[in-house]
């Protein structure tokens, strides 16, 4: 028996991992292929799931809500990401600069990033508040005699909301690419030195090349991680007003859950599925490209 | 010379924005959640500190924030420490062992694509597939469907860790005799321990913050966890202000904490073990 079990022991290492996969990762993908094809709502609990083929095609097709949404992930995935990566990139370069060891302003600069994403929603949307809220308060002071409705108002809602993303995961650029200035070695620096190199040309000829790889993992992460932001839309705006910030997710959630829609929103979360593999597959054929 | 301090100086501006930026939300709530509801109203930066909000909120008849709370620290500890020891075994067996078919790879393949997988897009199935279980609104169904989803996160930051270990070290304890399961708990535990001790405050502080699967998995006080618990509590309380940025506050407590105890291998955690930092 001990002999049987040392002969297989990497197999039963791994055996309950597997289990786990199957049991609450592929066999839930499966059904969600089942059920795309489906017409299943959550009356349906208990029973057979239905095949119905393409009606959930058609139904795509004249969804102007879904391309709407679309429109606003689009808007919101590529908004978020240049300004996080933009600005990260900058705080990185300032903090390095200063100081170039890990230090208690990395250990605060992270903390948003630890805290739940429905905490940081709700603490903006109660900053964001028309009457008490920080942000208006202080535009008051100044002499702005009516602030915005930052969450209230079509036009700018996507904004506000954007501007919490970019608080919550800014600090994740700033620490991949701060990580990755740490790890260039002094070497090219002081070859640079002694060639007479001025700073802009040290910065464009040694210092950008060197993080490009790094630069561009975070941009890959972070523009997966955009794609299934949802906590805090949930809270700060739940995709009003109208669907102003109806992100996919929020789409699909609703589809689901409030119009009970089960088949048709997993067949919604098929077609995300496979934009992003779509999008990930871009991203590392760029990555075989360049190296 | 002129220009090396004028970038410092920039620099230091940059820094200390983004410093104040990142604390001041946090600042504002703490100090929100100590007014009266009045005093939250008037918006004035004087005012009688009160500890009223948070004995409303825990110790009211009525409040479900404690029972949420509870629900929070006995789902989130038992997930973390069921995905570390799956993770732990299929991490040194996959780094260590070469498998037929590739099975090793596959597995790691498809941890890779679940991570990928937008959380709606799994919890939809999983939702039907509880409720025929009567796994629906119970703890151990949060607990397994946490463990499975972490073990991509705890899987590969615990490869990164075990690769470390010389190869060399495990051949010996084999050689002398050791039997895998001792080369495990003898050698690679111990000697990734800071490696899992990092790995389970992360697993742990994620599955604390997860809100999506809480939300559609649970319905009822019984078994909710803090952040849909947070969710419901703002329709809830409408316009009980004081309850809500003590509730806010509160979440973060956690974090505050245990950020403190992550520094060294922080980059690994959050780039889910890509990047070693």
């Amino acid at each position: 028996m001990n002999d049987f079990l040392e002969r297989n022991s990497k197999y039963i290492f791994l055996m309950p991992a597997i289990i786990l996969l199957i049991v609450f990762g592929f066999f839930p993908i499966i059904q969600l292929l089942r059920l795309s094809f489906s017409s299943f709502t959550l009356y349906d609990i208990g029973e057979k799931i239905d095949f119905t083929g393409f009606k959930n095609v058609k139904n795509l097709m004249g969804d102007k809500t879904f391309g709407q949404s679309l429109k606003v992930t689009a808007t919101f995935v590529v908004g978020v990401v240049l300004v996080e990566l933009i600005l990260g990139f900058l705080i990185a370069l300032a903090v390095y600069n200063v100081i170039k060891r890990n230090s208690f302003f990395r250990t605060v600069f992270v903390v948003p990033m630890m805290v739940p994403a429905i905490t940081i929603g709700m603490i903006w949307r109660l900053m964001y508040n028309t009457e008490f809220g920080i942000i208006n308060s202080v535009l008051r002071e100044l002499g702005v005699i009516s602030p915005p409705l930052w969450l209230a108002n079509p036009d700018i809602a996507l904004m506000s909301v954007m501007v919490v993303d970019i608080w919550h995961w800014t600090p994740f650029v700033f620490l991949l690419i701060f990580a990755g200035l740490q790890s260039i070695p002094e070497e090219p620096y002081e070859a640079a030195a002694l060639e007479g190199a001025s700073d802009s040309q040290t910065f464009r000829f040694i210092t950008l090349p060197l993080l490009s790889k790094t630069i561009f993992i975070t941009l890959m992460l972070r523009t997966v991680l955009a794609f299934k932001a949802f906590d805090e839309l949930f809270i700060l705006t739940s995709g009003g007003p109208g669907n102003a910030t109806e992100i996919i997710g929020l789409y699909i959630y609703k589809t689901a859950f409030s119009f009970g829609k089960i088949g048709y929103s997993a067949f919604l979360s098929l077609i995300t599925i496979i934009i992003m593999l779509i999008i990930s597959g871009i991203f590392r054929l760029i990555v075989r490209s360049t190296s | 010379m002129v220009k090396k301090r004028s970038i410092a100086t920039i620099s230091i501006v940059i820094m200390l924005i983004a410093f104040v930026l990142t604390i001041l939300p946090f600042l504002w709530i703490f100090i929100t959640s100590l007014k009266k509801f009045k005093d939250i109203m008037s918006g004035s930066f004087l005012f009688d500190p009160t500890f009223k909000n948070y004995r409303s909120l825990f110790f009211e008849r009525g409040s479900d924030f404690p029972r949420y709370t509870l629900n929070s620290v006995i789902i989130c500890i038992s997930a973390t420490f069921l995905c570390l020891i799956v993770s732990s075994l299929a991490s040194y067996s996959v780094s260590r062992f070469k498998f037929p078919g590739h099975l090793d790879k596959i597995v790691l393949l498809w941890t890779l694509i679940l991570h990928m997988i937008h959380p709606m897009a799994i919890v939809l199935p999983v939702f039907i597939q509880m409720k025929t279980l009567g796994l629906y609104d119970t703890h151990l169904g949060l607990i397994l469907i946490y463990a499975t989803i972490w073990m991509p996160l705890a899987i590969w930051m615990l490869k990164g860790f075990i690769e470390d270990i010389p190869k060399s070290l495990q051949d010996s304890a084999f050689i002398d005799g050791c039997s895998t399961f001792q080369v495990f708990r003898c050698i690679i535990v111990p000697l990734i321990a800071p490696g899992l001790a990092a790995t389970t405050i992360f697993v742990f502080i994620f599955i604390w913050n997860e809100f999506i699967f809480a939300l559609i998995l649970t319905s009822s006080v019984k078994v909710m966890t803090l952040p849909p618990g947070i969710a419901r509590l703002s329709q809830q309380y409408f316009i009980k202000y004081g309850e809500m940025t003590s509730a806010a506050f509160f979440s973060t407590i956690p974090a505050l904490i245990l950020v403190l105890f992550v520094q060294k291998h922080i980059v690994r955690g959050l780039t889910f073990g890509a990047v070693k930092g």
